[in-house]
């Protein structure tokens, strides 16, 4: 085989073979933004829930104290309905915060699997692509 | 007033954070656009491996896989080498068919196609199809152009044949124009028809086109003209005034002759004339010479009997009646014939014929004037004698020409053309070796002659050397007489020294040859 020959086919073997790996690399990557993402979705939503339950003690102390100022009974009548109000909606508030949180960290990881497929095959393209450019290329015949 | 809840705000999530990705990503790309023209070029230059390799390959080429660019270009190189080589191959052979089938193209596309089979039962199958395109393309040509020569070689035979037969009657009609017979004449009218209607048959099948057969009317007119003048002006040649008649031909303007036509048959009737001439002039060369040798037969037979004293004035009259003898020649004779031969010889010329007998032939020595009748016919029947005798032999002439070498002379030399002196040598040594060879017996005489020339030649070289002896001997006295080497100095000295010496040197030189 004559050096000019050599040279070719070794830049092309390289660079198949490294675009191959950086290809693979670009997907893994994505894969570990979108899980860390999804993470971080989890971790935020136990947060809104946490603030969301100080937001409804709050509320629920601050009408127990006027209703004591007042002399009413918290318990019955107009004061029990505002309470269970304000609960019902604390809880709905909460249920749609996990259902919209678990969605978004299914699509994340879901979307990171599917990068990393992406990547591989992009690889596996290269260097497939490589393969047929050197075989058709190699000297000799 | 009591605080009531608060509900949630909306949420946005944060987007992912891509930039390593998009990194590693256009890398990938980078670096596979780089690969891929990194292949394309390691495409492109097996590809020129392989077109170089494969435009070595000669003959059926070993084809490699398609499957790689070096195969490819490999399989493509070869296989235009192999066409290439196939072509030349078929331009041979079919040049060759060509050349053996003249004119016959059926037999060269039978030839062809077997040769077509031949070459593709033995050609790859992805040359094949380049293969009989180039042989058809060939084979169509030679058969065009061998259809093309059978046309031209049945055109030529046509016309051949026409031009014979239009020849044929030209003469015809040229004949009985210059016969100068009235019925003869008569026919010349239908023998132009026949010409006339040969032309437009050449010309009706298509042999002769309107040009050509306007040529050859004109042609056949104008050799008819010149085929009638010529045959006048051989008649004027046997029985007239051939100068003449050309002298009216070249004032006159024959009709269908041009004036370079004219010019041209007036040359040709004068090459014939002096042709004519230049026979009768040797005709009348042969007849005088001829008459030369009867007359020098005549004149030998004349002599011979007058020496035999056989001839009469009759026979002299006879023999010039019949053209045998010269008149000139008839009166000397008369005149010797009746001076009765009284003359008397010459003595010294007797000597030198006798002694040199076979020099002299017969007709020498009848003409010899300074000897008498009976000395020549004497010497005549000595010389017959010797000529069967052993003189007559190789060895005697290698001996005489020995005696010549020894004298200075020039071997068999005539002796008219020697000096009175060589003359006189000559004859002293050849009288000296004929009487010791005579005086042998008959049979010795032959085997000894050379040996006894040797004996003559050494006695003469000696005597030659006693003579060249005593001469140099006198030139040195002569020389040395007024000359005294103790007076002379220098270059006059040196001078005399030297030429003494060379005459001493001579001296002992023809010294050491006369003792021998």
């Amino acid at each position: 085989m004559d050096p000019v020959t050599a040279v070719y086919l070794g830049a092309t073997i390289l660079a198949g073979g490294v675009a191959a790996r950086s290809a693979h690399n670009a997907g893994k990557a994505t894969e570990i933004q979108y899980k860390e993402q999804a993470k971080q979705e989890e971790v935020s939503a136990r947060d809104r829930e946490i603030e969301r339950r100080r937001r409804l003690v709050q509320a629920l102390s601050s009408q127990n104290a006027e209703a004591g100022a007042a002399g009413i009974d918290p318990t019955t009548g107009s004061r029990r309905a505002m309470t269970l109000e304000d609960a019902r909606l604390a809880q709905m508030d909460s249920l749609t915060d996990r259902a919209m949180t678990n969605r978004r960290a299914i699509n994340l990881r879901s979307a990171g699997r599917n990068a990393r497929r992406q990547g591989d095959l992009q690889a596996a393209g290269s260097l497939l692509n490589t393969g047929a450019s050197v075989a058709d290329g190699w000297p000799g015949g | 007033m009591a605080q009531r809840y608060q509900r949630d705000t909306l949420y946005t999530p944060q987007s992912p954070d891509f930039s390593a990705a998009n990194t590693a990503s256009q890398l990938s790309q980078a670096l596979s656009a780089f690969s891929q023209r990194s292949g394309d070029a390691l495409g492109r230059r097996s590809a020129q491996l392989g077109a170089a390799e494969g435009a070595q390959s000669t003959g059926t080429p070993q084809l490699k896989n398609n499957f790689t660019a070096f195969g490819r270009a490999y399989n493509d190189a070869a296989l235009r080498n192999y066409s290439i080589e196939q072509y030349a191959e078929i331009e041979k052979q079919l040049g060759r068919l060509e050349n053996e089938s003249t004119a016959d193209p059926d037999k060269f596309q039978a030839l062809a196609d077997g040769v077509r089979r031949g070459i593709l039962k033995a050609a790859p199958a992805e040359a094949r199809a380049d293969i009989v395109n180039l042989f058809s393309r060939r084979m169509a040509e030679g058969v065009v152009r061998l259809d093309g020569q059978r046309l031209d070689e049945r055109k030529k035979l046509n016309r051949g044949m026409i031009e014979q037969g239009l020849q044929t009657v030209s003469d015809s009609i040229s004949r009985k124009a210059a016969s100068g017979n009235p019925q003869l004449m008569a026919e010349i009218e239908e023998d132009e028809l026949q010409y006339e209607l040969m032309v437009q048959g050449g010309l009706n099948d298509g042999t002769l086109s309107q040009v050509e057969a306007s040529v050859l009317r004109a042609n056949g007119k104008k050799r008819i003209t010149a085929q009638v003048i010529t045959g006048l002006f051989e008649r004027e040649t046997k029985a007239g005034n051939p100068v003449q008649f050309l002298e009216k031909l070249m004032d006159s303007a024959p009709e269908d002759l041009s004036d370079d036509d004219k010019q041209q048959l007036v040359g040709n009737l004068f090459t014939r004339l002096n042709r004519r001439n230049t026979l009768e002039r040797e005709s009348e060369q042969l007849q005088a010479d001829e008459l030369k040798q009867r007359y020098a037969k005549g004149e030998k037979h004349a002599t011979l009997q007058l020496l035999s004293g056989q001839l009469s004035t009759d026979r002299i009259e006879q023999l010039v009646a019949n053209d045998y003898l010269e008149p000139s020649v008839a009166r000397t004779l008369q005149n010797e014939l009746e001076s009765g031969g009284t003359k008397v010889d010459d003595d010294r010329e007797r000597l030198h014929v006798e002694t040199n007998l076979l020099d002299f032939s017969e007709q020498d020595i009848l003409t010899n004037s300074r000897l008498s009748f009976d000395t020549r016919r004497a010497l005549i029947e000595k010389r017959r004698d010797l000529a069967t005798g052993w003189r007559s032999t190789q060895q005697a002439k290698e001996g005489a020409d020995r005696i010549d070498r020894a004298l200075g002379i020039i071997p068999g030399m005539n002796a008219n053309l020697l000096s009175d002196e060589d003359r006189r040598a000559r004859d002293q040594a050849l009288t000296e070796w004929y009487d010791q060879v005579d005086a042998l017996p008959e049979g010795e005489r032959q085997a000894k002659s050379i040996e006894l020339s040797q004996t003559v030649i050494d006695r003469v070289i000696r005597n030659n050397a006693g003579r060249e002896l005593a001469r140099l001997e006198s030139r040195l006295r002569a020389y040395s007489q007024d000359k005294n080497p103790e007076k002379l100095k220098g270059a006059a000295l040196k001078e005399y020294q030297e030429t003494v010496t060379r005459y001493e040197r001579q001296i002992a030189e023809t010294r050491r040859r006369a003792a021998q």
